[in-house]
């Protein structure tokens, strides 16, 4: 808690580099890495200065999204645990979640990239985010409107739609 | 990269969805509208019939409500029926009304705890006397359920004994009898979390709450005020938070809670018709004897009160929270009674770290403003004090005069943040004048930063804005009023 406020005292912070499948390397800190269930699964086996994670399922767009998020979590957790020692109620949770609603504010195809990478990832709660909104849209549309929002193809033969 | 991007529109992304994943969706949808997607494509044709998650939902106070209550039994029936084998992780049924018989709901329970159910989610308006009611939660009770949350109006006897279940919650109803001497024993082994909302233990004589791994526990009543006979006996050895919110105080006994932590405590009055009553002082004194040695305390302001009301109340409990870190006073009133109370409360606990000051809703103050002189209310220094939050400050002398104090004798504060939900503009401008006031003010403490949020809600979104984020040396109040003035037209 205390080394929130004198930033210039702590040791530098050990980074962790992610690969992206088309080839782009992501620096950064450890414990924003760790937000991946996947990544912390297996960190303790791998040595310090080899702390390199091929992410072949993961185009370098997304990871990006992946990380900011990720950060945000980090350090509001951060803010969270230092504001409030012990309350579940906080004003920080508020934030954070109108951040999330904010975050996942997005078409279609980045929402889908999203909630792959999280599910390859194992980030529970981005994973949970992601879904929510998938479920949210579908909840308030008809079949036809679900197609066309999702580029459904019907291949169905037999057509209750169809042949009203 | 333009083009695989047009590529990428055109495909149907959410069919190549693993299952696993499509399941996951599932579990956030009502089950018509999984059903529904049965009709998408042939991918989707199949995929229902293996959800784990059972939302069951209908929809109450229509017209037509015999045929909607027909439709949606044999709705739930079919889907019972045509699903596969697959387990039930969940199953959750709302229907708030009387519309449902019994014998229903008991053959759709035993189905589901037939399928490995883990969760059951369950609102249920049911008249006690139901045999089949009573038997389908005797049945809940007895089975392999990992977590339940029943709103439903009595209890049948069996909930006492639950063998599996680690987290139950219980709405609005009433407990069982007990036995000859209207004693009754929850002793549930491998319970963890315990919530009873609004539940009735007027009947009882003695209500005993024993599990040895219950963690978390709230007895939470938000109904009016009625004097309580029954004795409630806390033994929870690894309990460590704690919730007894209720209008009175009731007559408990916590012993032998070491692991106890964060206690939300909140009793409106413990006057009689002749001033204090004495019954509700010694109840309220085993209470705090109880909880002497918790970190985090939450409570509402007008406990608060009475702990000063009754000023050797505090004397009674030697060491009363000694180790509290964190407090925090929600409906925070911030009138002069108040400030002399929370004074006297952080004087005797020294080791406060985190104050939070909550207003939660507007109040006409009839009370009497008293003024409250700044020497009367510390005498000592805080060693401990790190961090202060006011939300939605009153902005007057009084409150100025406090955190003046505040300010004065917290030596290690580092942090003041003052928060608003308010945006119209002559609190603002008060806001503004305040801060300024504020910003005079000497300090004990060295490095304090103090910020301003307001709460803005562009295009329904809330966002906490920082106002200005300022040193002392920083001084531009007419800054701060344009840069309100300019953000006007986004609230």
């Amino acid at each position: 808690m205390k080394d929130s406020f004198n930033p210039s005292i702590e040791p530098p912070k050990k980074t962790v580099t992610l690969v992206s499948s088309d080839g782009y390397d992501f620096e950064v800190e450890e414990e924003v890495a760790l937000e991946s269930q996947v990544i912390k699964d297996g960190f303790e086996d791998k040595a310090v200065d080899d702390r390199e994670y091929l992410l072949f399922n993961v185009h370098s767009d997304t990871l990006e999204l992946i990380i900011k998020y990720c950060e945000k979590h980090v350090s509001s957790r951060k803010s969270i645990s230092a504001a409030a020692a012990s309350s579940s109620s906080s004003n920080g949770e508020e934030a954070l979640k109108e951040w999330d609603e904010h975050f996942i504010s997005v078409d279609t195809n980045t929402l889908y990239d999203i909630l792959m990478a999280a599910d390859y990832l194992n980030i529970k709660s981005l994973l949970d985010l992601a879904i929510q909104k998938v479920a949210d849209t579908i909840h308030g549309r008809s079949p036809e409107q679900i197609r066309k929002k999702f580029n459904i193809e019907n291949d169905s033969i037999i057509d209750p739609w169809a042949s009203e | 990269m333009q083009k695989s991007k047009m590529k990428k529109s055109k495909m149907d992304m959410i069919s190549a969805l693993p299952d696993s994943i499509i399941d996951h969706i599932f579990s956030f949808m009502d089950m018509k509208k999984v059903i529904q997607t049965s009709l998408l494509s042939k991918r989707w044709r199949n995929l229902w019939k293996s959800t784990s998650t059972l939302n069951f939902h209908i929809l109450h106070s229509t017209p037509y409500r015999k045929r909607i209550r027909t439709a949606f039994t044999n709705f739930v029936y079919r889907v019972l029926l045509l699903r596969d084998d697959s387990k039930i992780q969940k199953f959750n049924l709302l229907c708030p009304e009387k519309q449902l018989e019994d014998c229903h709901v008991f053959s759709w329970i035993i189905a589901a705890i037939g399928r490995n159910v883990q969760e059951f989610a369950l609102h249920l308006y049911v008249y006690s006397d139901g045999i089949s009611y009573t038997e389908s939660l005797y049945h809940l009770f007895m089975a392999d359920v990992k977590k339940l949350h029943l709103i439903v109006s009595q209890l049948p006897t069996s909930f006492c004994s639950a063998s599996k279940i680690k987290s139950l919650i219980v709405e609005g109803a009433k407990l069982p009898d007990g036995d000859c001497n209207r004693e009754l024993t929850l002793s549930c082994s491998v319970l963890e979390t315990l919530l009873l909302t609004d539940c009735r233990i007027n009947h009882l004589k003695v209500f005993t709450i024993s599990t040895p791994v219950l963690k978390t526990l709230a007895l939470y009543n938000s109904g009016g005020y009625c004097y309580c006979s029954c004795k409630v006996n806390i033994c929870c050895p690894n309990l460590r938070s704690l919730n007894l919110s209720s209008r009175e105080v009731k007559d408990y006994s916590l012993e032998n809670l070491f692991t106890l932590d964060t206690v939300d405590f909140d009793v409106q009055s413990i006057r009689g018709d002749e001033g204090l009553d004495v019954v509700n002082v010694r109840r309220l004194t085993n209470v705090l004897r109880g909880i002497c040695n918790i970190r985090a305390l939450t409570l509402r302001d007008p406990f608060l009160k009475i702990l000063t009301d009754c000023a050797d109340l505090l004397d009674r409990v030697p060491g009363l929270f000694h180790k509290l870190r964190f407090l925090k006073v929600k409906e925070w009133s911030a009138t002069g009674t108040c400030f002399r109370a929370l004074a006297i409360f952080i004087e005797r606990s020294a080791c406060i770290e985190t104050l939070v000051l909550a207003r939660s809703k507007e109040r006409s103050s009839s009370e009497s403003q008293e003024g409250c002189s700044e020497d009367s209310l510390f005498q000592s220094k805080f060693y401990c004090l790190g961090t202060i939050t006011i939300r939605d400050p009153r902005l007057d002398k009084d409150e100025l005069k406090f955190i003046k104090v505040l300010l004065n004798r917290a030596v290690v504060l580092k942090e003041l943040v003052i928060k608003t939900t308010k945006t119209n503009s002559s609190y603002i401008k008060k806001l503004a004048t305040f801060r300024n006031k504020l910003l005079a003010v000497p300090r004990a403490s060295s490095s304090v930063s103090v910020t301003f949020f307001i709460l803005l809600r562009p295009a329904g979104i809330n966002v906490w804005v920082a106002l200005l984020s300022y040193t002392r040396s920083y001084d531009s109040a007419a800054n701060l009023v344009a840069f309100l003035r300019s953000d006007d037209a986004v609230m």
